[in-house]
């Protein structure tokens, strides 16, 4: 039923009003004339409402004067109706299209590049080889092939282990993960040696190729060589024989970190107080509102970018950046020992974290306080177990 | 059954089968398609749809006349109206209490 009347609605219908004695004629001559009528209703003694198509209305006259009967329009209804109403009003019809044409344009346009993950590979780089393929800001979407853009990109940087590239209404998303560049392999019909990447004292030795060169307990420094690929025969008639060495030599390393043990903290306290700036800009144009000078001494800044964005996908390229600025107030604290301790090891962990590779197992952890020119200071070493065999041509260095 | 002498009352047919409506049984079709005879479907007291019919002789609030084959079917009752009118059917609702067939 409803379907019915939404398809009367769309091509338009009139409430008429048919008055005479033969009424039921007129209805009669209608419907002969495959005319459509609906909700016939009785209102008079000699008068019936009722609904007929546009279309239906157009032949009805004739039918009227048939059956003697005088038709009335009432109402028109529907949508043709609604359409005609606004044809007149060009401007409008007009900026209504314009509209519609511009958002459908505006969407279909790349408006902001975004790529994340990159550390050792820049931005600029990238951007510089997504500019090479065609894709910029104001680039179509549909000239875009993500599969296309990240196979390009990982052909053309070695370092990424994995590109994805995802648009995401008109934004474009390169996510990239970096791999960590394999170190040169020397191909196996090469002779090499086995050498130590780094000092430390020999766990154990196990030479698949070459002649092991350091034994248990020995301590090497790095470079050393450690399995040879020089294979002096007994015999000297033989001659000397290069092979291929190759090997694993687990070995015992130190990590040490050295820290100073403050003995106040300056903390940074928001005193509650901020200040914003406001921006607007359109693609790269920014205009600054004027909004005076920036009334603290000590601040930090945080930056809003209020772009319009269409249900989480479409980012237009332009908006109001907010720049919120927080008074800040420095408070120094005297810590205490203990406190003052703590801080120290987690800095010096930090950094251990950062020196010591991931392969390494840990086998010890040792923290040495000591004081030396009046100031304090905290030695953490770590005992790691790792493999420092590294392949190296031989005579290289 | 009363019966009304009415100018536009249709020629009476007998209600015989007709061979068309022998030939639709043995066939297995359903009768309606093939037959002029008027089929009458009510829904509850609200409803009456009524196919293969001429035409309709008289339309008020309270009574719908309408002219088929095989005579005249009256439908009395309070605030009827036409839902939908076509060629082939009509849709009568209201409140309606009765349904007559006037040869």
């Amino acid at each position: 039923m409803f379907l019915i009347r939404l398809w009367h609605y769309l091509k338009g219908y009139v409430i008429i009003i048919v008055s005479g004695f033969a009424v039921e004629k007129f209805i009669n001559i209608c419907t002969r004339r495959q005319i459509l009528l609906w909700d016939i209703e009785r209102t008079g003694p000699a008068e019936v409402t009722m609904k007929m198509s546009i279309r239906g209305f157009k032949n009805a006259r004739s039918a009227a004067r048939k059956s003697g009967c005088r038709v009335r329009i009432k109402a028109k209804k529907g949508l043709p109706y609604l359409l005609s109403r606004y044809r007149k009003r060009k401007g409008f019809v007009a900026g209504l299209v314009a509209f519609a044409v511009l958002i459908y344009l505006m969407t279909s346009i790349i408006w902001s590049i975004e790529i994340t993950g990159n550390y050792n590979v820049s931005k600029e780089e990238l951007m510089k080889q997504l500019n090479e393929m065609g894709i910029f800001r104001g680039a179509s979407k549909r000239s875009i092939n993500p599969k296309y853009v990240a196979d390009k990109l990982m052909l053309e940087n070695r370092e990424l282990a994995w590109t994805g590239v995802e648009i995401k209404g008109t934004r474009l998303i390169i996510s990239v993960k970096e791999g960590i560049e394999p170190p040169p392999v020397i191909p196996t019909d090469q002779p090499c040696n086995v050498v130590a990447k780094k000092d430390g004292i020999i766990i154990s030795v196990r030479a698949k190729n070459g002649l092991a060169k350091v034994k248990e307990g020995d301590t090497v420094k790095k470079g050393q060589v450690l399995i040879s690929g020089v294979v002096e025969s007994i015999h000297p008639e033989f001659g000397t024989k290069y092979v291929h060495a190759l090997g694993e030599v687990l070995a015992r390393t130190w990590y040490e970190v050295k820290r100073e043990v403050p003995v106040k903290k300056i903390n940074r306290i928001r005193t509650g107080l901020e200040w914003n700036r406001y921006a607007v800009y359109f693609l790269d144009f920014k205009i600054r509102l004027p909004s005076g000078n920036n009334p603290f001494e000590l601040y930090e800044t945080n930056i809003l970018d209020k772009a319009p964005v269409i249900m989480n996908r479409f980012k237009l390229p332009f908006g109001l950046i907010i720049e919120k600025y927080y008074e800040l107030k420095e408070e120094e604290q005297v810590l205490e020992p203990e406190e003052a301790r703590e801080l120290a090891q987690k800095m010096a962990m930090d950094k251990l974290s950062e020196i010591v590779p991931k392969e390494a197992e840990v086998v010890d952890r040792q923290m040495q306080v000591f004081t030396s020119e009046g100031k304090e200071y905290l030695l953490v070493t770590v005992e790691c177990t790792e493999n420092i065999a590294m392949q190296q041509e031989i005579g290289g260095n | 059954m009363r019966r009304r002498k009415t100018g536009k009352t249709a020629k009476r047919k007998k209600e015989t089968d007709t061979v068309k409506e022998k030939v639709a049984r043995m066939l297995e079709i359903p009768e309606e398609i093939v037959s002029d005879r008027p089929k009458i479907t009510t829904v509850g007291r609200k409803e009456v749809f009524i196919e293969n019919y001429r035409g309709i002789i008289e339309f008020t609030n309270e009574i719908v006349r309408i002219n088929s084959n095989y005579g005249i079917i009256t439908i009395t009752g309070k605030n009827m109206k036409i839902r939908e009118i076509t060629n082939e059917d009509i849709i009568i609702t209201g409140d309606i209490d009765n349904i007559d067939y006037v040869v």
